[in-house]
């Protein structure tokens, strides 16, 4: 344990800054501690500087509007992505046969479904950057949190959230489509494709790209304001794009089922009106700011 | 006022003085207390104390001994000394009159 203890605690100290990262494991070098000692240390004092961290409000703020939404967001579009992907490659995979190959049908499907297939995949990657990128870019010195939250909220919307939420969607909202069979329900019968296929494309064609993805965003909140300001606005265009281009994730901008039986009239605040709403809290805006300079004026 | 463990950190580098840093504190507050210090706590208690005003902190030359990594030097400065001398004399004022060592002869 005593080097592979140094080498996880040298590891683990990376997370600290530079200066102290040298400091403390020179402390524990000259102490003469063994590996075990040296990584529950090195644990210690990394984990009360993360948790300081987490004392401001900048972090919640961030994980809240930020973190989780495009967290939730990227989990349900992977498992859609999974399962659209799956009958492919179940057709291909679990029926294949030789004398497929000699079926001119069998090449056009597939030179049909292997773009879709890729695409899909490029699509959800590229996605899942940018979600990575806009979290880097305005974490700053919670950048290793980050990823950590990331993750978290993935595996939490992919192992609880998610199911819930689309399982109540789709029972209230496509609750006709149950009367026809599910054609898909062989698919659905082997494990493989119900349990590890999603997890491998989350956390393959998500988690890595995102977390490759807050990575280059942490280096560019170190470039010029211009160029700051340009990738600023291309990432919130790509992220309102991703949101709004996938109709399965619309759900998302209009109230639960259940708050909606419980509140009638919650469906007239929907979060997505709240964009057609803005004026009313323009004008409020604009009324408060003429009344506080009143104030100022008279006294 | 400041708290026990800042005042230990403040005692042991006056008492170390140009060599005081993270490991040599340790070791005193050790040696003096008899419990484990954590590098967790004396590290975040040191930023503490240098946002306080109560001590400076500089990086040091690196030694073989530390495998050629660089100390934290840490430097009580004069809002240290009268912080740390008033916690003393507070414990001495609120001790007057009490003898732990006839209290703990009696119970043992």
């Amino acid at each position: 344990m005593s080097n592979l203890g140094w080498d996880l605690a040298t590891t683990m100290a990376a997370a600290l800054d530079t200066e102290e990262k040298n400091a403390v494991l020179g402390d524990l070098a000259e102490s003469g501690v063994g590996g075990a000692r040296a990584l529950r240390e090195v644990c210690g004092l990394v984990l009360r500087r993360q948790a300081q961290l987490w004392m401001d409000w900048r972090p919640w703020a961030l994980l809240l509007a930020v973190v989780a939404p495009l967290g939730f967001v990227l989990s349900i579009e992977s498992r859609l992505t999974a399962g659209i992907n799956s009958v492919y490659l179940w057709l291909y995979l679990n029926n294949f046969g030789t004398d497929l190959l000699r079926n001119h049908g069998f090449w056009y499907e597939l030179g049909s479904s292997v773009p879709l297939v890729l695409s899909s995949f490029l699509r959800l990657a590229c996605w899942s950057w940018i979600a990575g990128m806009l979290i880097g870019f305005a974490s700053k010195r919670v950048i290793k949190s980050s990823y950590l939250a990331l993750l978290i909220v993935l595996l939490l919307a992919f192992a609880v959230g998610v199911p819930f939420y689309l399982a109540q969607f789709d029972r209230i909202f496509l609750g006709p489509a149950r009367v026809m069979p599910n054609q898909n329900g062989p698919i659905a019968q082997v494990p493989f494709y119900r349990f590890l296929y999603p997890w491998l494309v989350q956390l393959v064609v998500v988690a890595v790209p995102a977390v490759y993805g807050i990575r280059q965003g942490s280096h560019a909140a170190k470039l010029r304001r211009l160029l700051k300001v340009a990738i600023v606005i291309l990432l919130l265009f790509a992220s309102a794009e991703m949101l709004l281009e996938s109709t399965k994730l619309w759900f998302i901008w209009i109230p639960h089922p259940v708050a909606r039986r419980v509140f009638p009239y919650l469906a007239h605040f929907a979060p997505l009106h709240w964009i057609v709403y803005w004026p009313v809290i323009y004008l409020l805006a604009l009324r408060l700011r003429r009344t506080v300079r009143a104030s100022v004026v008279a006294s | 006022m400041i708290g026990e463990f800042e005042y230990l950190i403040l005692t042991a580098a006056s008492r170390l003085g140009e060599d005081a840093y993270g490991a040599a504190i340790r070791a005193e507050i050790e040696s003096a207390t008899g419990e484990r210090c954590s590098v967790g706590a004396l590290y975040t208690t040191l930023d503490r104390l240098e946002k306080k005003g109560m001590i400076k902190t500089r990086m040091g030359d690196p030694t073989p001994e530390r495998g050629g990594r660089a100390k934290r030097m840490v430097q009580v400065t004069a809002a240290g000394v009268h912080a740390a001398s008033a916690f003393y004399e507070a414990m001495i004022k609120v001790s007057r009159g009490v003898s732990w060592q006839e209290k703990t002869r009696a119970r043992s």
